[in-house]
């Protein structure tokens, strides 16, 4: 008998509800649950598209086809997702042509019925539109993560003193300062 | 010397039997230009062992000939400088057997709206598949020819879903369909995919404009053509930005070199 097969004792007693042991380590990842506490929440709103459920809901109250519902549904958890929204994209430009050349290949699991329905344009042009302005638009500048973190406060503000006065102090041999009166 | 006497007459003649010879040339030229305008792609096609690809528009029927020209050996499309999108040699894209005409000229059939060539008998499979249904189940009468090809072409684990969508869609009348609900239709598409299974491609006449009408795919080849030019965008992209780079540091090795070789002067100078 192999290591896949049971003795009719076992599959009788089988027990649907009870959950086998995890083991003492912690599970790894995302947690299972969202976060309860408020803070947490405020964060994962700021770093998601409130849209793109509403997207996905459209998506599937349309009348496509169930294949061209899935790779539509597919691009926008992939270009929708919190990893977009907390990626580093040093050129806008080359993003909006990922996003080009994922609906591109969408429209090979599309039939004609599909792309015949007026649906068709509006919902790609609203997952362009809303990714090209609002989404993709967020990922630039430097320290991304950083400022998506919230750990700018403190830190930006320290830095930027701390740069002026070097300014300051580095701004010529501070000849005028002594002969006026001002200066360090 | 001996001096060349012509006469008027014959001089007369002469021009006159010229000229006719010119009005004749001209004359064919523009019946040929007017009545066989492919004369040119047949013959060139005929003298360099290329194949000519015939474009139909679906539905319309205007069928088109092109030299199936390439830019270089083993390019797996033709170029056919993007008049209808890409068109893919069928040597790269399977099975096809093309129209053979005398004295080596092969003829690929193509739609001006999609990437991959058919055959005669592909066009007569689509025609003789969807006549089986339409003869044989009247009851899926209220689907048009694209909803019809569209549920036979999807995976079974797909199709209860779809057909409350096109339920949904063509709400059709169970009275005169004698389809009440989505099951019932996913158990009619299930019979006629089985149906079709077994059904002997018929012979009869072939349309290769109905044929591509009936197509179910929607990647166009002008979808195809639009992918090559976003890769090409994206590289060329790719390429500015490092080309960029690499001068602004060849740039800043100019500098540092000259900063280093004017110090260099200057010292061997105070020297």
């Amino acid at each position: 008998m192999s290591e896949f097969e049971y003795e009719d004792e076992e599959v009788e007693n089988f027990d649907e509800t009870v959950t086998p042991p995890t083991g003492g380590a912690p599970p790894l990842g995302r947690p299972s649950s969202p976060y309860a506490a408020e803070h947490y929440r405020y964060l994962g709103s700021l770093y998601s598209s409130d849209f793109a459920p509403y997207l996905i809901s459209v998506i599937q109250t349309t009348h496509l086809s169930p294949r061209a519902k899935r790779a539509f549904i597919s691009t926008v958890l992939d270009f929708f997702s919190q990893t977009a929204y907390l990626s580093h994209q040093k050129d806008v430009e080359l993003a909006e042509i990922d996003l080009d050349l994922a609906l591109n290949l969408a429209t090979i699991s599309c039939n004609r019925v599909d792309i015949n329905l007026p649906e068709y344009p509006h919902l790609l042009e609203l997952i362009r539109s809303h990714y090209n302005r609002f989404i993709i638009s967020r990922t630039t500048g430097p320290d991304r993560e950083r400022i998506l973190q919230n750990r700018t406060t403190y830190e930006q503000v320290s830095k930027v003193e701390s740069e002026s006065e070097q300014k300051k102090s580095k701004r010529g041999l501070g000849i005028v300062g002594r002969l006026f009166g001002g200066g360090n | 010397m001996a001096a060349i006497v012509l006469d008027i007459v014959v001089l007369f003649l002469v021009v006159i039997v010229a000229l006719g010879g010119y009005f004749g040339l001209i004359l064919m030229y523009s019946e040929i230009k007017k009545w066989v305008p492919e004369w040119r792609t047949l013959s060139v096609a005929r003298k360099t062992g290329s194949p000519v690809l015939a474009l139909t528009t679906a539905g319309g029927g205007n069928t088109r000939l092109i030299l199936g020209s390439k830019d270089e050996r083993g390019d797996p499309i033709f170029d056919t400088k993007n008049q209808f999108g890409i068109q893919i040699d069928p040597d790269f894209s399977g099975e096809l057997i093309p129209d053979r005409l005398a004295k080596g000229l092969v003829v690929y059939h193509y739609c001006t709206t999609l990437p991959l060539a058919i055959d005669g008998r592909h066009a007569l499979a689509l025609q003789s598949s969807i006549s089986t249904v339409r003869d044989e189940y009247p009851h899926l009468d209220f689907l048009t020819n694209d909803q019809l090809n569209a549920l036979l072409d999807t995976p079974r684990s797909d199709l209860d879903e779809y057909c409350t969508t096109i339920i949904a869609m063509c709400d059709p009348d169970s009275l005169t369909t004698g389809i009440r609900d989505a099951s019932e239709l996913s158990s009619f598409i299930k019979a006629v995919q089985d149906r079709l299974g077994e059904n002997e491609v018929t012979e009869g006449w072939v349309s290769y404009a109905y044929a591509f009408k009936n197509i179910a795919t929607a990647y166009l080849s002008q979808d195809m053509h639009q992918y090559g030019l976003l890769i090409e965008r994206k590289v060329r992209k790719q390429m500015d930005d490092l080309s960029k780079r690499m001068t602004m540091i060849f740039a800043f090795g100019l500098v540092v070199a000259g900063i280093i070789m004017s110090g260099a002067v200057a010292y061997m100078i105070i020297k």
